[in-house]
């Protein structure tokens, strides 16, 4: 099931927000636990098992790394946690990749598996396995109650497209968290606004990225060119932000606070400030868990740049198991690299129009090649926008797109930035009747605007689905 | 007092829009749309295992959802609000025309079809020595260009139209009478059909390049409708859109009109019925039949048979007093050989008549070649 379905809003959610607030204190957490599994089994009513046997495997792991805590049977147990998780992802979802290369290398005739990729299987094994690691640590303590470690593993709100929450952040929240009117009432607003991004803005612009796309090599323009890809741009930053924004509001709503996994990317100047406002969660996951245990950068600058190397292979393979997904994770890993050794001092003396400007560049650059699954294709479009193999500069149905869509592309960049929410924090801070009922009155327009999009919608993809 | 007043706005919305789907019981058909709407899944394991059951009852809660057609009505003016030119497959072309898109075009089986209609005009030229005429009507977004937002990425029409004429049809291109009455009410502002004075500035032009004669004082024009909101409307609903009326051309002499050889003689070829409904282009000829057989009291010895979509509805009413009879076949419903229907009936002239756009994604043509 997904946040913006009719199905979830008006069947889902009202019953679940029903039996949980009349539930006592010591059932929160199984409603919370039998009602994510439903919502899991919606989309996936087979691979639910194997989300229920990661969730036994690391609970059963965290006992075991507690219980030979300083003996070897630790370490083993923590070995053997990650080697399941990674299998599964493994098997589940780079095994027809793999074997591809290896037909492909080997020139070997090995059928492919053609196993369906499990719904958010990517975020579930990683939460999983950040669990038997902090326990490892003694970073937080085991979980003895399988029920609410089900209810972290399958918690609804980030089981499907994240924010990848680690144990730790929710280790007491799961125990003992007082939901009240203030935080549901954030969880509200901030429901509402990721809602809003998905719906109205994200499916919106991705209409016109859909379209230019599948456009014929001969007829693609510059102007078609970079309409798409600003387009696909847009597109994966409101569908994905406003994910998250539903799955941190749905959280608050019940009492949970989640880390937040996006701070405006889009305005960033330098590569290295991007990935600290996109994605957190992920970045977070593997700086704790892959950069830092391997040493970081205090064991010299060469084994530095491996570590730095082999984070972006992975963040990059993560995405999908796919070659473009692997350079794409590379080509930052280069830009990284580029700007830690010199290009970070040019751009802190440059103006930061400059920085704005190279960002902006080089991330649209990289949604080229991470929107083909076919490498070549993603070349030979960035090429169009540079004018290679294009026919001609501009053709007028991209003019007509632009501008029968200006309107949406300035509100769009607008929404990118801050200025928005620092203006309504301006306004909104005074208590006052009239601004309250203004407040509620925009939470219910865009309420039913969105529902109005849903209700006539052919076009309501998940683009991290997939992950 | 904030927290409390946010939180209570959304559990009302929730909760309301919630219990209205609950209690407001289910429609089989939308008649806004014109299609029947998605029912409430069977259960069963094997269903429930595939994702068959969940996709399916997600179409059926979206179908369902309650004041459908004014949620959708909402979202065009959202879209109208955002400046937008287009929404659903359809334009906010100037003077309230809402104007069907023709942006896609499957080019194959346009040629396809194309091939289809050579063979076959050739094949009843040799066998009975009867010209089929081909008139595949322009779409409004060509015809009304003028109306429509700039550089909007339609199909070019006249393209089609030439390669058309060039495949060695007999074609009859209508598009030169209809651009020179484009500022006249030639096609509906709601409807992707034309009206009634376009069918009949087109059957005018064929009838004289056949050189045939035509006079209006065979018909009386009467308006059998001034509320009528087509197909355009139900894609987008806008809450300002102007109704279009219908006016018929009902020939005086009198005739006959019989359906699907059925035996039930009709005195009229508007069934006005459907003006009550809400699709009331259904008035003429009965909606679409398989087979529909005029009998005039103009005993001249010319049968025509039109092989046709929805577009040549309009059109035969004209033909009624010119010929003896008038057959029409429609290929979605009517599969059977159609030359032996020519020769059974002893058809003097063969038109095949679509509109352009309905023509070149037409999957049902293939039944000439039987």
């Amino acid at each position: 099931m997904v946040f913006s379905s009719l199905n979830f809003l008006f069947m889902f959610l009202p019953v679940i927000l029903i039996v949980y607030f009349l539930s006592p204190r010591k059932l929160k957490n199984l409603v919370l636990f039998i009602f994510s599994l439903f919502f899991y089994a919606w989309g996936e009513p087979i691979y639910v098992v194997l989300m229920l046997f990661s969730t036994a495997v690391d609970y059963v792991h965290g006992i075991l790394i507690d219980k030979y805590r300083g003996k070897r049977g630790s370490r083993i147990a923590l070995i053997s946690s990650v080697v399941i998780n990674l299998s599964l992802l493994g098997v589940f979802k780079y095994s027809d990749f793999f074997i591809q290369n290896l037909n492909f290398i080997f020139g070997t005739n090995i059928p492919l598996p053609n196993l369906p990729l499990p719904i958010g299987i990517s975020f579930y094994t990683f939460q999983t396995m950040s669990y038997s690691i902090d326990v490892y640590r003694n970073e937080v303590k085991i979980q003895k109650n399988i029920i609410s470690f089900g209810a972290y593993v399958a918690l609804f709100p980030q089981l499907i497209a994240g924010p990848i929450v680690r144990y730790q952040t929710v280790a007491e929240q799961l125990d003992s968290r007082k939901e009240n009117l203030d935080m549901f009432s954030d969880g509200v607003s901030r429901f509402m606004s990721g809602l809003g991004k998905k719906v109205l803005l994200a499916n919106n612009i991705g209409m016109i990225w859909d379209n230019l796309s599948v456009r014929p090599a001969g007829e693609m323009t510059v102007l078609a060119a970079w309409l798409g890809i600003v387009a696909y741009a847009f597109q994966i930053y409101f569908d994905f932000s406003g994910y998250s924004d539903m799955a941190i509001g749905l959280g608050k709503m019940f009492g949970f606070t989640f880390l937040e996994n996006f701070n405006y990317p889009y305005i960033s100047k330098s590569i290295t400030e991007f990935w600290r406002r996109w994605h957190i969660s992920l970045g977070t996951w593997f700086l704790e868990y892959v950069y830092i245990p391997l040493g970081g950068n205090r064991r010299g600058i060469g084994r530095q740049l491996i570590n730095i190397f082999t984070v972006w292979a992975l963040t990059g393979i993560w995405h999908g198991a796919s070659w473009n997904f692997l350079v794409w994770g590379l080509y930052y890993c280069v830009l990284l690299v580029c700007e830690k050794l010199f290009l970070l001092k040019v751009l802190k003396k440059a103006p930061s129009a400059f920085g704005h400007i190279y960002t902006i560049l080089a991330t649209l650059i990289g949604w080229g090649i991470f929107a083909f699954d076919d490498l070549f294709d993603g070349i030979q479009f960035i090429g169009y926008m540079f004018g290679f193999g294009t026919a001609g500069s501009v053709d007028s149905s991209s003019i007509y797109y632009l501008m029968s869509n200006l309107p949406m592309f300035i509100l769009l960049a607008v929404a990118s930035t801050p200025l928005p929410r620092k203006l309504f924090m301006r306004i909104f801070k005074k208590k006052n009747v009239m601004l309250t009922a203004a407040q509620c009155a925009g939470i219910a327009v865009l309420f039913l605007i969105s529902v109005a999009y849903l209700v006539d919608s052919s076009y309501n993809p998940f683009l991290y689905f997939r992950f | 007092m904030k927290a409390k007043a946010i939180t209570i706005t959304f559990l009302l919305t929730v909760f309301i829009l919630a219990a209205i789907n609950l209690i407001i019981p289910d429609r089989v058909f939308s008649e806004n749309e014109n299609r029947y709407l998605a029912g409430k899944p069977e259960f069963s394991l094997s269903n429930l295992l595939n994702g068959k059951f969940t996709e399916d009852f997600e179409n059926y809660v979206t179908d369902q959802f309650p004041f459908r057609e004014k949620w959708i009505g909402l979202k065009t003016l959202s879209e109208q609000l955002l400046a937008k030119k287009d929404s659903g497959g359809v334009y906010f072309a100037d003077d309230n025309y809402l104007i069907e898109c023709f942006i896609n075009i499957d080019s194959e089986r346009f040629e396809q079809n194309i091939t289809t209609l050579a063979d076959f005009t050739e094949r009843v030229m040799s066998e009975l020595g009867i010209e089929v005429q081909t008139m595949l009507v322009p779409t409004a977004s060509y015809v009304l260009a003028e109306k429509l937002p700039k550089y909007t990425p339609e199909v070019d029409q006249s393209e089609l139209l030439n390669s058309a004429e060039n495949a060695g049809l007999s074609f009859v291109d209508v598009s030169s009478p209809l651009i020179e009455h484009r500022s006249e009410y030639i096609y509906y502002r709601t409807d992707h059909h034309w009206t009634s004075l376009g069918a009949k500035y087109a059957y005018e032009y064929w009838r004289a390049l056949n050189g045939k004669d035509f006079s209006s004082e065979n018909y009386n024009e009467e308006i059998l409708s001034e509320d009528f909101l087509g197909t355009t409307y139900s894609k987008v609903v806008p809450f300002d859109a102007q109704p279009d009326i219908i006016t018929a051309y009902n020939p005086v002499s009198s005739y006959s009109v019989e359906y699907n050889l059925d035996g039930n003689i009709n005195k009229s070829i508007y069934e006005m019925s459907y003006l009550e409904k809400k699709d009331k282009y259904s008035v003429f000829f009965n909606a679409n039949q398989s087979v529909t057989k005029v009998c005039s009291d103009n005993k001249n010895d010319e049968k025509l048979l039109i092989i046709k979509d929805s577009y040549a509805n309009t059109f035969a009413q004209f033909a009624v007093p010119d010929y003896e009879e008038v057959h029409m076949i429609d290929l979605r419903y009517f599969k059977m050989p159609v030359v032996d229907y020519i020769k059974e009936n002893g058809i003097t002239d063969v038109l095949i008549l679509y509109n352009l756009s309905g023509f070149s994604s037409d999957k049902d043509i293939g039944i000439l070649s039987k």
